[in-house]
């Protein structure tokens, strides 16, 4: 390959490495500003004079969180949320989108048909808090999972992988005497890798950030996720009128004890983490997965 | 062809099957009593037998979820009422749409510990969620609860508190102090300085002056980027309109008893505006009052800046001398014995509490009237002198222990002399109810202080919020005023200030008005007026 010395090559790397420096500051800046200040003493956070790096360096935040009752609980609140809600999602998904990529199957269009309406009308919020009340999901982490079990942007995706998979493969292997289920763990979901990671951090990232559900149909506080205790915590950070205001002793202790301007990022970082950590690994199939079921309409 | 049809009739099928789904639901929710069941007569049962059957009650409460680490309120309400408590709690931001879904819904909760007038009560009132009582009624029902407040003083609460209907639906308690406010000033500064705290609003500049003259740094820190209305309402109060003015907008001026129905159009108003505007013009207060975050004051505060504050003298010790001492070691607030006037020879005001707590207890509708029964037992208990320190003070011996007459929090609780420690809520406690008045005393006695220092005291005064109770139909129509002409007034307001539009050029003026005007404003006024006179008269 003959490299390419002009002048305007050498304009167009400077334009593109100086927008990728410009877009890499811009994304890691709040993420170093968020751990920093987390690591950073209750005077420097307070002046506002914390950047990127901690000042007055404690641990004493994350020892705190970690103490205290509601963030571990909620964590792992968390992380079962994900895990469970990410494979019924993958798991109703796939076996939803494999079906309707086979064009054999009776009354395909009318099932894509039905499966885009909710993607243009929605059933509003006190009627679908109704149904999942009457369906006795209330209170229960079901409530957050199967609502949301399949996704229709997801499936159509999915639905498009599994188009692009050659229907010769199945035929050879129907010839060996596979079934389906043979054909579909066999030879649909190893060729499938890619677009069941991508999928699969789509549903877990939803999930993970996920909070209006469980504020809608969690009635005890126990089970929140993450997020929501977090949430709480942002907006506890501008509670210290309501504590000075408040009639009474209690609440106002109770406000002032949540109001610690370093758990808040302590907080705020741990629930950024997990993600951190897991899109390295899955980032090979993004790319791919995406590429590959969004060619297809 | 036939497959098309078929396809039709197919999704025609599914579609009368969803709409059968509906229709069952929409029945099971239409049951949601209109009216309120009628009470149990008095009396039932006698007190050994009375609370035998064990009986669980639902209650939302409004704040974060809280961590229990040892529970000891359930106990001891299960063994003195027989009662176990379902507690939601809902964050402050989320209460009005969790607490709407829960009502539309039918899942509402026995006991709401947070009905308040600005959480769509008249909404949810009309709408039959709620019971409601008379007063002979709470009389007769929660002789204990009743008594917190004296007849005198039960004839200025009811008409603020009951329906049109003649029926409250929000029953709140004892507020705990009666005035929490005052103007505080960095002593230290003020010491070395030789100044005095100001009785004018002229003073008040010239003291302001010589402050960023003599430190270099910003007076006065305030923003408030949701509201601008509310960045100065120390200064509302000093030009004599109340500090609660942005929320309430009409006022009874407590000097000459004249009702005022919009507070922000008047010439006192302008009057407060332009003082602001030379404020803003020369520095003595913060120039991003009107988009700054908390964590911006914060900052700037600790960057040395604000030395005057219109605030809580509770939050002395837990914000301000912690913040000021970032930058200076020795900082040091302290609350002002007067107040600023801008016209001290007619009137100084001052900032007193209703006599009741924001926060009230709702009854719903659709709880049992056995629930409702052992609630108000409950309820009523907790105003006497054994519950009162059961809420404030929890379990004697464990997180509270007596000195004399005075209920003292145990070493490992938080209180109001030291902010680490555990809070009732971490053992379990529901804290419905009054505060007990000896944690005031004990505790905070510049609150007696403070009473005694600006309460009959002469030529200064405060504003008593009248009692304004709204038909659906005033209401709804204010409503839509309300928005358009505060979305107005809080635009102005920072345009004032800042000098973009001239306060001073009577023009500008009345430009703003006419906007008002086609606003509704004049609408506004006839409303609240009729209601007014209605009410008070």
């Amino acid at each position: 390959m003959v490299e390419d010395r002009s002048l305007s090559s050498k304009i167009l790397d400077i334009i593109v490495h100086t927008t990728m420096i410009f877009m890499l500051v811009a994304t890691l800046y709040p993420v170093l500003n968020v751990l920093a200040s987390s690591l950073s003493s209750s005077a420097a956070n307070d002046a506002g004079i914390v950047s990127i790096y901690p000042i007055g360096l404690t641990f004493d935040n994350y020892r705190m969180v970690f103490e205290a009752g509601k963030v571990p609980k909620a964590f792992t609140n968390s992380v079962i949320y994900t895990v469970v809600g990410t494979a019924v999602n993958l798991l109703l998904t796939s076996s939803f989108a494999y079906a309707l990529s086979r064009k054999h199957l009776a009354l395909r269009k009318l099932y894509m048909t039905i499966a885009i309406i909710p993607m243009y009308f929605s059933g509003g919020l006190i009627p679908t808090f109704l149904l999942v009340k009457n369906l006795g999901l209330y209170d229960s982490m079901w409530a957050l999972i199967l609502p949301g079990a399949i996704s229709i942007t997801n499936f159509i995706i999915m639905r498009t992988f599994f188009q692009g998979i050659p229907a010769e493969l199945e035929e050879s292997a129907s010839l060996d005497g596979a079934n389906d289920f043979v054909i579909l763990f066999k030879i649909i979901i190893p060729l499938s890798k890619a677009v069941f990671f991508t999928i699969g951090l789509y549903y877990a990232v939803g999930h993970w950030n996920s909070w209006f559900s469980a504020m809608v149909y969690f009635k005890d506080s126990s089970k929140y996720p993450l997020q929501m205790i977090l949430r709480e915590m942002i907006i506890a950070a501008n509670s210290m009128k309501d504590a000075a205001t408040s009639e009474d002793f209690n609440t106002a202790a109770d406000i002032i004890n949540l109001n610690v301007k370093g758990l808040k990022y302590a907080t705020l970082f741990i629930s950024m983490f997990p993600m951190l950590m897991i899109y390295p690994f899955i980032q090979k199939h993004f790319m791919k997965g995406v590429m590959m079921g969004s060619l297809k309409g | 062809m036939k497959k098309r049809l078929l396809l039709i009739v197919l999704a025609m099928a599914l579609l009368a099957g969803v709409l059968a789904a509906c229709t069952k639901s929409g029945d099971q929710t239409g049951t949601t009593p209109t009216t309120a069941p009628t009470q149990t007569p008095e009396g039932e049962g006698t007190s050994e037998n009375k609370y035998a059957k064990e009986l669980t009650i639902t209650l939302a409460r409004r704040g974060d979820s809280r961590s229990v680490e040892e529970d000891l309120f359930s106990p001891y309400i299960k063994e003195k009422f027989n009662i176990v408590f379902e507690v939601t709690d809902i964050n402050n931001n989320d209460f009005v749409t969790k607490m709407n879904l829960l009502l539309a819904s039918g899942e509402a909760p026995d006991i709401n510990t947070a009905q308040r007038p600005e959480f769509m009560l008249n909404e949810w009132t009309e709408a039959g969620y709620f019971r409601g009582y008379t007063r002979e009624e709470i009389k007769n029902r929660m002789p204990n609860y009743y008594a917190q407040y004296t007849e005198e003083e039960w004839e200025s609460i009811w008409p603020a508190i009951s329906h049109s209907d003649g029926k409250s639906y929000y029953f709140p308690s004892r507020r705990a102090e009666t005035i929490n406010m005052a103007w505080l000033y960095r002593e230290d500064i003020f010491n070395k300085l030789n100044l005095e705290f100001p009785e004018s609003t002229d003073e008040l500049l010239e003291v302001m002056r010589t402050l960023k003259k003599e430190t270099g740094k910003v007076p006065f820190v305030s923003a408030n980027s949701g509201d601008v209305l509310w960045a100065f309402t120390g200064f509302l109060q000093a030009f004599g309109i109340p500090e609660l003015a942005p929320r309430e907008m009409s006022y009874v001026d407590p000097v000459t008893g004249e009702f005022v129905p919009y507070a922000f159009t008047t010439d006192t108003f302008r009057e407060h505006v332009i003082f602001m505007n030379k404020l803003y013009e020369e520095g003595l207060i913060w120039q991003e009052f009107a988009t700054g975050t908390t964590d911006q004051v914060n900052a700037a505060i600790s960057q040395g800046n604000h030395m005057i504050a219109w605030s809580y003298p509770a939050k002395i010790e837990t914000e301000l001398n912690k913040l000021s001492r970032n930058e200076n070691p020795e900082a040091s607030w302290n609350w002002a014995k007067v107040m600023p006037s801008s016209n001290p020879e007619r009137a100084t005001y001052f900032k007193a509490n209703p006599y009741y707590n924001a926060d009230g207890v709702g009854f719903s509708a659709d709880a049992s009237d056995e629930v409702i029964e052992r609630f108000m037992d409950y309820m009523d208990w907790l105003h006497t002198e054994e519950g009162m320190a059961f809420r404030t003070y929890g379990i004697e011996g464990v997180t509270y222990k007596k000195e004399g007459n005075n209920y003292v929090f145990t070493e490992q609780m938080t209180s109001p002399v030291k902010s680490e420690g555990k809070t009732l809520t971490n053992y379990g406690f529901v804290t419905v109810g009054r505060q007990h008045p000896n944690l005031n005393e004990y505790y905070y006695p510049y609150l007696t202080e403070l009473e005694k220092t600006f309460f009959n005291r002469e030529g200064y005064y405060h504003f008593i919020s009248p009692a304004m109770v709204y038909t659906s139909e005033e209401s709804s129509e204010l409503a839509d005023i309300t928005t358009s002409l505060h979305q107005t007034a809080k635009e102005y307001y920072a345009r004032f200030i800042m000098g973009h539009v001239d306060v001073e050029d009577d023009k500008e003026w009345e430009n703003y008005i006419q906007t008002m005007k086609k606003l509704g404003l004049d609408r506004f006024i006839e409303i609240r007026t009729a209601v007014y006179e209605r009410n008070n008269k």
